[in-house]
Formats: structure tokens, sequence, C-alpha cells
């Protein structure tokens, strides 16, 4: 009869010094891989099981065991949940083990046919997978599912225990075998780590002592691989982003943001961004209940004030000038469904992404993950416990990540707004191709002070496919010409063009707001925005610039600053319905446009220019126009 | 109450990584049920998991007060000192709003922990009253001290945990819990129970009180306390209401409690720890588990989890 091990050895591995962190573990292994009798070793022997419990425990084993054992681990974790009878073996179970360096929270999912709502909750949060393997059956098509799903969830770190290795011979090559086939697949994998211990959870065998009949094995036993897994809080990044959770208003002298440092830290006096918004200030205090602190960083629950009374609302974030953060109102996502209704494209859920909560509708699914493989299918919809790739719309831009940097700010939940239901749990992709990144005004787009500022200007535009250029619609007094530009911002995007609308939606709340020019007059507007679409250009940049008629008559000088080859004037009218390219000079000379006085031709002669007269439905002759420019 | 200086020997646990990780998981939670409930409440039953709660949330609002009053269901049983600690340091010193529940009903029926059976007993004089007063004041989040580790049915529980109009949990029927993104949306009369303390264990929560100095009702500290010998549990004599035995003596013991609750039915270990580090460091010896002397999770099999489905905390 094998007894358990001492009870001094365990004391000595409960507490020496105080664990360096938190490291949160996904378990996974069908049952008979013996997932239940390794977790109740870990625990057993991590000394997380009292006396009292070990004494019931062990009149337990008498009853149920299965081995000869005094204290059978498996029904540590199975008999303590009861669930068979309860009937909630569907969910997850937290079980926490403490090493002398380290506290682990695991998150025990069990591998039952609703495998994928359960792993995906276990794996949201897990910094590390284990994934059970029995030595006797090696690689099997459960290992792969499991190892798929936490991999797209994020875990980059997989500890492969290859269990029960005290029921085979030839241990040594049967472990190198399953340890290299799994290598060989994790390559399928999005840069995964893996560590595969041979082990036996029954005899504790490379658990938490080193096995004396695998000498040829020198990796590190279990205890000692989740002593040394960097915890997630290692991976967020340099940049500091702060999500408002609560706005503090004690009273009228006090106005703070509470939130959670996601990454980077922050010093009293540092300049900060506001997001979506873009406004500017920089950090007053930092305020805790120990008194004002100096400084800021990674995971701290803190309350900041601010220079500046600017506006702040829970979910907007704080981040550094320099921040890498997404403001956008599109996203592509992988969307697991949660729900035994089916995915309902078109209706309206609600989103929740880190803090802030907004409507959303699922536009469009274009893939299904088969599990099975990895590989992606064509699908319309998404049933219950399927993974699929998906466009999603927001009602108002959020802030985020992309999953892949960050996953706290790159995931959202999706809940139906009747029912309260959670449907789905989200994962931001960044857009598959760079033509999605800048668009027509709400499409996805990096908000970033001065990342670009030490490139030379230029190169940028360089790496596109297509050249730039200015195009000035131009309309009479009113909003036609403006829509038109939008319109066109948007058929140009859809076709692969990097398109950006110069006007006030682009300038006038972020600059013309901060520094209070935003009732410029005619002129300066026109100037300042003619300067913008310039510097755009420089990057490859297509820039649409509104501007009313009248004041670019008046203002003709202005488009000197333009370079000649690279700028067009298009003249709307909605009367319309079909347009035509015609150089001005001839127009004129066919009466079309009206001559205008000796006094207004000195004053502004606009020849030379290609001019298209165009209406809202007929943009085609328009978009042909500008391809034929900017086309390499 | 007791608060004390920090001894240099442990001034390790001011730098505890894991420590702070569990503080900023919590008051992570509470601002948000702060944020996302027009009626939450935070359950203070005045023992040191509701010290450390009431600690977060005092750090998680400051420089304002916690924006939810407490609510303490008093069995009429509690010890002296609990009620002595709730009424001069948590409402007197803190200004704290701290709602009191009685079930006036059950106190005039005679209810008491020596003739009626524990599930009576907690019935009767907490889960009905905890019931009453969370649909009385129409609380749409009642926030906990419960910890994962502490007892078997509460492995499975969610921070963020639903109940219906009838306050009752269903373990079948739970909502997934994904990264920090707790689906707070209730309909009118369900409501949550949140546990932001979830992934703490009891050596965690000493940890805690030593490293913030966070003050305590004294019983949990040695001293020599009138006790009788009752079925393997010493139980203190408290108020001249305990009946006893004619075999039965109060003795004088150095004892302390690990965990508190109704006296009748809390049970004092021998002890000689009389500071919050010689607690961790008894802890760390050892070897029965914190609740081995509370017999209300004794009494049946899978007890705890038939409370909890009926609407026990």
């Amino acid at each position: 009869m094998i007894t358990h091990k001492t009870r001094a050895a365990d004391i000595d591995l409960r507490h020496d010094n105080p664990p360096s962190g938190i490291l949160r573990l996904l378990t996974c292994g069908s049952v008979d891989d013996g997932k239940s009798t390794l977790i109740g070793r870990l625990l057993l022997e991590t000394g997380a099981v009292y006396e009292d419990q070990l004494q019931s425990l062990q009149l337990e084993t008498k009853r149920h065991g299965t081995t000869e054992l005094l204290i059978d681990p498996a029904l540590l974790v199975d008999g303590l949940e009861d669930e068979r009878a309860q009937g909630i073996t569907i969910d997850v179970a937290y079980r926490y083990v403490r090493s002398p360096r380290r506290k682990v929270i695991i998150a025990d999912s069990p591998g039952h046919e609703q495998y994928t709502r359960n792993m995906v909750t276990a794996a949201s949060r897990s910094d590390v997978a284990l994934i059970l393997v029995d030595a006797r059956n090696g690689i099997v098509q459960q290992t792969k599912r499991h190892a798929i799903i936490a991999s797209l969830l994020g875990i980059k770190r997989f500890i492969l225990a290859i269990n029960k290795m005290d029921l085979i011979d030839e241990k040594q090559r049967v472990y190198e075998a399953i340890a290299h086939s799994f290598e060989e697949f994790s390559r399928t994998l999005d840069e995964v780590e893996t560590i595969a211990i041979p082990l036996s959870g029954l005899r504790g065998d490379n658990v938490c002592h080193r096995s004396s009949e695998m000498s040829w094995y020198e990796g590190p036993t279990l205890l000692e691989a989740l002593e040394s897994a960097p915890d997630s809080q290692c991976d967020q990044g340099d940049h500091f982003r702060f999500p408002i959770q609560r706005v503090v208003r004690p009273n009228s002298d006090f106005r703070g943001v509470s939130g959670t440092i996601v990454s980077g830290s922050i010093c009293v006096n540092d300049p900060i961004m506001v997001l979506p918004q873009g406004t500017r200030s920089a950090i007053r205090s930092i305020v805790t209940m120990e008194g004002e602190k100096l400084s800021g960083c990674t995971g701290q629950a803190v309350t900041i004030t601010l220079e500046d009374e600017i506006d702040l609302a829970r979910g907007d974030w704080i981040v550094s000038p320099d921040n890498e953060s997404h403001v956008s109102q599109n996203v592509v996502a992988m969307l697991v469904w949660m729900s035994r209704d089916e995915l309902d494209v078109g209706r309206t859920y609600i989103l929740r992404c880190v803090t802030k909560k907004t409507m959303a509708e699922v536009e469009s699914v274009e893939s299904v993950i088969d599990i099975e493989t990895g590989s992606d299918e064509q699908a319309t919809s998404l049933r219950l416990n399927e993974i699929g790739r998906c466009r999603i719309m927001l009602h108002e831009p959020i802030v985020h990540d992309h999953y892949s940097v960050t996953r706290d700010t790159g995931a959202f939940i999706l809940v139906d707004k009747v029912s309260y239901e959670t449907v789905a749990a989200g994962i931001i992709l960044p857009p598959e191709e760079a033509k999605q990144k800048i668009g027509s005004g709400n499409e996805s787009s990096v908000h970033s002070g001065s990342s670009s500022r030490n490139i030379p200007l230029g190169s940028q535009g360089a790496r596109l496919e297509h050249d730039s250029v200015t195009v000035l619609v131009s309309g009479d007094d009113g909003q036609a010409h403006v829509d038109i530009a939008q319109k066109l911002a948007t058929d140009l995007a859809n076709v692969g063009f990097h398109v950006v609308v110069v006007d006030e939606s682009l300038i006038g709340e972020g600059i013309a707001e901060a520094f209070g020019f935003s009732s410029l007059e005619g002129r300066k507007r026109l100037v300042r925005n003619l300067q913008v679409a310039h510097v755009l250009n420089q990057f490859g940049i297509i820039s649409l610039v509104p501007v009313e008629m009248a004041d670019l008559r008046r203002n003709e000088n202005a488009l000197q600053m333009l370079d000649g080859e690279k700028y067009m004037i298009i003249e709307t009218d909605l009367s319309k319905t079909d347009s035509k390219v015609i150089p001005i000079t001839e127009r004129l000379s066919a009466g079309e446009v009206p001559q205008p006085s000796n006094h207004e031709k000195d004053k502004c002669p606009l020849r030379g220019f290609t001019a298209v007269s165009c209406g809202a439905e007929s943009l085609h002759h328009v978009i042909d126009e500008i391809a034929n420019r900017v086309w390499k | 109450m007791l608060r004390q200086e920090i001894d240099p020997a442990d001034e390790r646990y001011l730098e505890c990584k894991h420590l702070r990780m569990l503080e900023e998981e919590s008051i992570y939670i509470l601002r948000e049920v702060a944020e996302c409930f027009e009626n939450p409440v935070l359950l203070y039953s005045i023992g040191k998991d509701s010290s450390v709660l009431l600690h977060l949330a005092r750090k998680a609002f400051y420089p304002e007060k916690p924006p939810f009053p407490l609510l303490h269901i008093d069995s009429t049983w509690e010890f002296r000192e609990m009620i002595e600690f709730r009424d001069t340091y948590v409402r007197e010193e803190l200004g704290m709003e701290v709602l009191v529940e009685i079930n006036q009903d059950g106190v005039d029926r005679g209810v008491n922990p020596f003739e009626f059976p524990s599930n009576v007993y907690t019935d009767v004089m907490r889960t009905q009253p905890l019931k009453s007063a969370l649909s009385r004041y129409r609380f749409d989040a009642a926030i906990g001290g419960g910890r994962r580790e502490e007892e078997r049915s509460r492995a499975k529980e969610r921070i963020f945990s639903f109940r219906d109009k009838h306050h009752r949990w269903d373990p079948r029927n739970q909502r997934p819990e994904l990264w920090r993104l707790y689906n707070t949306w209730v309909h009118r009369g369900d409501s949550m129970r949140v546990f932001p303390l979830s992934d703490w264990t009891e050596e965690e929560i000493w940890q805690y009180i030593l490293l913030e100095n966070i003050p305590l009702v004294p019983l949990y500290f040695s001293k020599d306390r009138p006790v009788v010998n009752r079925d393997g549990n010493l139980i203190m004599v408290d108020d001249d209401r305990m009946p006893l035995n004619g075999a039965e003596k109060p003795e004088l013991m150095k004892v302390r409690f690990r965990t508190l609750g109704c006296y009748p039915v809390t049970g004092a270990i021998e002890s000689n720890a009389c500071t919050v580090s010689e607690i961790v460091q008894e802890l760390r010896s050892t070897r029965l588990s914190e609740r081995a002397g509370r017999a209300i999770d004794k009494d049946e099999e899978a007890a705890m989890e038939r409370k909890k489905r009926q609407g026990y905390f």
C-alpha cells in the first residue's frame, strides 16, 4: 500500500516566503486522463487541505475510493462537489494552491460536451493552460481541441502534463514521442510555448517532488513550472492606459476619476490624453486613502485628478499621448456564442468593453472555426458553443486594444437586452488588411499623438499602393457638398484607398476647441484645412476638403501651399444625375459656367484645374478620375 | 478593538505582490457594484472578512465614503463585543450608516440556538431577516465577504452571483463570467450577490489585516475567557441566557475565535496568539480548517449549498 507523503514535508512546502504574485491556471483534459487526481495531489502536497478535511476524506476513500491509497486525491476534487448528483458538472470551479513562491488560482473546467462555453469562461483570465494527456493514449483530438481554444483565448504558455507515467514501460521514449507530437501540432497555434512534464498524479511523481524513476527527465516539476511562469501583468505593455471606472465628486473642490492602471506608469505632471475625445491635459494628483502619491503603476487601483476641467465619463480612457490604443465604431471580432438562441444578425445587443457600455449589432458572420481542425468554414450565423469571425457595428465609438496586445482591454461581452443573458464573448482582432484601417470617418483609426514624428515625411506614402492627392469638394452655401465629400470618402475607402475628410468634425472638436478658434473666419479656416490636407498627402493619404465655392474664389492663392500636381477641384451640383469630367476651360467656353466679371476674374482665376460636375448619386466618374491620378 | 504597530519582522508583507493583486481586484469589483447598480448594500457581519471588505470599500471610494449602507443581520445571539465594535467603531468612528435587521417574530417565538436544530435556527434568525431586509429596502446588489476557498459549494460561486425574486441561487444556471466584464444587468426584483473576496484565502485575509493594520473585534485575539466544553467545541458563556447542564461549569481558558457568529454555536480554539502577527504564525502550523468549529456547516451533507439555494449568504 502506498501512503500519503508525510505532513512535515507539506508544512515546509507551505509557506516560508510570501509568494511573488498570482498565477491563474486553466486545467483541461477529460476525466479519464486523471485530472481530478492530479489537482487533488497538488492540493494535498502544497498543504491546501486541513486535518479535519483529510479525516473525512479518509472515510470517503474507504467508501468510494478507486485506489489502494489511504487518501484518493481525486475525491478531494470530485467528491467535494457532489457534482453528479447536483447535475452541475458543466460549470467551472475555482481552487487555490499556495506554494512557497506563488499563489495559483486554478480554474478547473470539466471537458464535457459543453466544453467551449465553459472553457472560454475559465480560459478568459488564465495565464497558463495545463493540458492533461494520458501517457497510454498520447495526443488525442480532445487535446488539440483544448489547445486550440486556449490559444484562441490568448494563452501563450502551455504545460503538457503527460500523466499516468507509472502505468507505462519505455517511459523516456513515450514521453519524447508525445512531447514531439504536441510540438508539431502547436506550430499551427499562435506563438505558444510548451513545457512537457512526465508525471503521475496518483503517485505524485514530478508533481511537487522529483521522481526517482524518471531520472532522465531534467525539466521542472509541475510545481516548479507553475512557480516560474510569468503572470499576465507582465504582458500588458508599457503605454499608460487607465480606463475610467468612476467619476468621483464628493464636493465642488474635488473632481477625480477612479480606475485601475491597465498598463504603464504615470507620475504627477505627466501629460495625458483622454480618449475617445482626444483632449489633452496633465496629471495633477494621484489620490489614495493613504495620502497622495507621486506615481502609479500597472495593477494599481487609484484616483487621479487632472490639471484641466475637461469632460470625463465612465468608459473614457486616460492614456499617455503616445498611446497605441484604438478608437472605432466598427470592430472585427471572434465571437464565442453562448446562448441557446442562434445569433441574430442585425439585432441590437448590449456590448460591454472594459467599463464602456454601448449598443451593438453583428453586421455579418464571415466564418466559423471548425474546433476539431482549427480551420475556417463559411457561415452566416452562430449557434451555441460555436466560434466565428464577425463584423460588429457599435452605436458609438469605443476605445479598445487588439486582444493579442492586451486581453483585458481587447475583449467584450454581448448581453441580450431583454433577457440580460450573456450571449457572446468577443475578442477584438486587428482588421485583416491595412485598407480598413483608415477610412471614412468612423472606421477604425489610430489615435496617436507623436508616434510618427521621427519618420521622414513622405516615406510613409511610399509604402502605400497609391499616390496621394487633395480634392477640394466645392459647393454653394449649405451642407450638400459636405455630404458628398463624406460619401465620396466612404466609396473610396470601400475600394481600398486611404482617405480622410478634412473638415470641422476632424479638426474642429480636437484642435479648435482646445485652442479657442472654433469660429475661424473663412480664409483662416481654409488655410488651416489645406495645411492639414497637405500634411496628410505627405503620408500618402488622400484628403477630401469640403469648401464653399465663394471662399475658394476669394482665397485662391491659399492653394499655393498645395503641390500643384496634387490637387483637384470638384464642383458639386445636386441637380446632376450623372457626372462629367471636363477641364474648366472647356466648360467656360461652352458657357456652362457663368463668366465671372472682370473684377472677379483678376482675383480668382481658377483656371487650368480639372473640374468635375456631379450630384450625390453619380460619383463614379469622380472616383475614376481620382483613381487615375493616384494609381501608381 | 485592537489595532497594532507593525512588527519589523513582518515588513516583508509590505511588498506582498499577491496581496496587492487581490486588493486591486476587490476594489475594482466594489467600484463596479457602485456604478452598475442603483441600490447596493454591503452585508456586514462584524467578522474579519467583513472588516477587510469594509476597509477595501473605504479605499475604493476615497475621498468619498462608500456609496452604500451596511446591513447587519442581527440574530440577537451575537457576542456582546461584536455589537460594541459595530456601534463604537463602525458607526461612531467611521461614521458609516449601519442598518440592523432582527427577525422580531423569531424573537417573540423564542427561537434560539439551544432548543432548535441548527438549520431551523439559521433559517429563522439569519436567512429570513436577510431576505426580508433585501426585499423591503429594494436592494439590487448585496456585497458579501464569502470566499470560494471557505466551503465546497462556494468553489462554484460566481463573483457576481445572480438571485431571482425569491433570492434563490441556481447553480445549474449561472451566468458565464468572462474576463473582468461582469454582466451586471438585472430585472426589477431580481438581485445580485457580489463577492469581492472570492479569491482570498483565510491566511491572506490575516496577512492583509497585518499589512493594512485593520481594526478587529478583540475576540479574535487570545485572552482568558469563560468556556464550557460541549460536544468537543469550546463554547464561550457570553451572557446568562446560556443554559448549563448540571455537569457544566464555565472555566477560564486562554482562547480565541477563528470565525465569529452566534456565540452558542461558535467554537473557540485554545491559543496564545495575542497579535495579528502571532495569528499568522499560528495559522501556519494549524492543521484544522477555519470552519472546523462551526456547527452550521456540518449538520447535514451539502448543508451550506442547500442553505445558499434558499437564500442564505
